[in-house]
């Protein structure tokens, strides 16, 4: 697929970005794309997609519609459209997904449960304090 | 915002998971806006880095203005690389056209020439007629090539003439041309018109077809045997043959004379008057416009007449002339 393909159809405009020197823990809720690069204790849950860059280390469960992943992990991955592991990608945990894309150099060690149909719900909702 | 912040983690001892962060606030410093700073960020949808730039305004703004710099001069280079080519367009166009009429005006130029020529050759015709003298002095002074026109022409097959000049003298030149070619063949015309009021007037015609029975001269009368001069020629015919004008001109004269008779004078004009006489019949009235050929009255025997016949005589100035001379010989 080309640049302006389909693949990255759900990866909208990047709202919140985690720098690399940043630790954070907690679990976050967005509802744009959201992009880790430090180290994050806890889980995602996105609307639309998140992304967690070559450096970043997450200790948690990801949720959200599409996930590209380049850094560590170590949770489980819920995706109800795609997951992309990258070469750099270490994921330790198990997939969920309706499309699957491993890169050369990728690490994956887990169970990987691939969905027929795209899910259309299964997310959850933005809490807004 | 006057201040930068800056976020510093540290880590706490009691506890690796926890971070505290603390915020300095710099000291307010009273910067220029220029040396203000900006973090540029830029996120790729994939897990590659990210990337940061961190300017200050100032370089931002000079970045922009050098840049719509570069645009307007690119702009204003493109536009006048289009206003170039569409004038080189437009002069190459010009250029034809100019091009075009001067081909025009050379063709004209010759064409007028040929004219000229014709001028020329038709004034030799006709300098054979009565006002030749004056004719031809103005064939003297119709020579062709004057010296302007001739340099002009030269001038023309130089690359470097200035195009619009030319073509603008060459026209005048022509003009002029023209204008006394005009000239020239309006005198002819005049000329031409006069020859033929001059043909016009000339008798030159039979009044009727006949015999002569007796001719312009001395003769002896035939009425009282003496010697006399016959001042016309004696046609005979028929009674009541029709007579004809032998040249145009106005009845002067219709009446009764002695010894002729009935009576027809017609002033043709030019010095020239002719007179029928012995006529049965007059079919004019004095003063009447008539043309060759028409008929003007018939022949009889009226005055002293032997027999029916027509005496025509042609006077210039009054005088009589030998008629012969103005009839056509019989073929």
């Amino acid at each position: 697929m080309g640049l302006f393909g389909k693949d990255h159809v759900t990866i909208g405009k990047v709202e919140t970005v985690l720098g690399p020197d940043v630790a954070f823990k907690g679990s976050i809720v967005s509802k744009n794309s959201i992009r880790i690069d430090g180290e994050l204790h806890g889980s995602i849950m996105g609307e639309s997609g998140v992304i967690i860059g070559e450096k970043a280390i997450i200790r948690g469960n990801i949720q959200a519609k599409q996930v590209i992943i380049g850094g560590k992990i170590k949770g489980n991955i819920v995706s109800s459209y795609r997951i992309d592991l990258q070469n750099t990608a270490q994921v330790e945990g198990d997939l969920s997904t309706h499309i699957l894309n491993i890169v050369d150099g990728a690490i994956f060690e887990g169970n990987c449960h691939m969905e027929e149909h795209e899910k259309v719900v299964d997310l959850p909702k933005v809490v807004r304090e | 915002m006057t201040s930068e912040l800056t976020l510093k983690p540290i880590l706490s001892h009691n506890n690796m998971t926890l971070m505290r962060f603390e915020i300095f606030k710099k000291k307010r410093q009273n910067k220029s806006h220029f040396k203000k700073k900006i973090t540029l960020m830029l996120v790729p949808h994939d897990a590659k880095k990210t990337y940061q730039l961190n300017l200050y305004y100032g370089f931002i703004y000079i970045v922009l203005i050098i840049s719509i710099a570069c645009f307007a001069w690119a702009f204003h280079i493109i536009s006048k690389d289009i206003d170039y080519h569409l004038t080189f367009v437009d002069n190459q166009k010009l250029k034809s056209d100019m091009a075009s009429v001067m081909f025009q005006v050379k063709k004209d130029d010759k064409l007028l020439n040929q004219v000229a020529q014709l001028n020329q050759k038709l004034r030799i015709v006709l300098g054979l007629g009565s006002n030749r003298k004056e004719i031809l002095e103005d064939y003297a002074d119709n020579k062709l090539g004057s010296s302007p026109k001739q340099s002009l022409i030269a001038y023309l097959s130089d690359p470097n003439y200035q195009l619009t000049q030319i073509v603008r003298k060459n026209l005048e030149q022509l003009h002029q041309e023209a204008l006394k070619q005009e000239k020239n063949f309006k005198q002819i015309h005049f000329y031409l018109k006069h020859e033929c009021s001059l043909l016009l007037a000339k008798p030159s015609i039979w009044p009727i077809k006949g015999w002569i029975t007796s001719g312009f001269g001395e003769r002896i009368s035939p009425i009282n045997g003496q010697r006399e001069f016959h001042y016309g020629v004696d046609i005979a015919n028929q009674g009541n043959t029709p007579i004809h004008a032998t040249a145009d001109g106005i009845v002067t004269f219709v009446g009764w004379e002695r010894g002729f008779g009935r009576v027809i004078i017609i002033k043709n004009g030019y010095g020239y008057s002719t007179l029928f006489a012995h006529c049965s019949k007059q079919v004019v009235h004095e003063g009447q416009r008539v043309k060759r050929g028409e008929v003007i009255g018939y022949v009889g025997e009226t005055g002293w007449a032997t027999g029916y016949h027509l005496h025509y005589q042609v006077m210039i100035h009054g005088v009589p002339v030998n008629p012969m001379k103005y009839l056509p010989p019989i073929t």
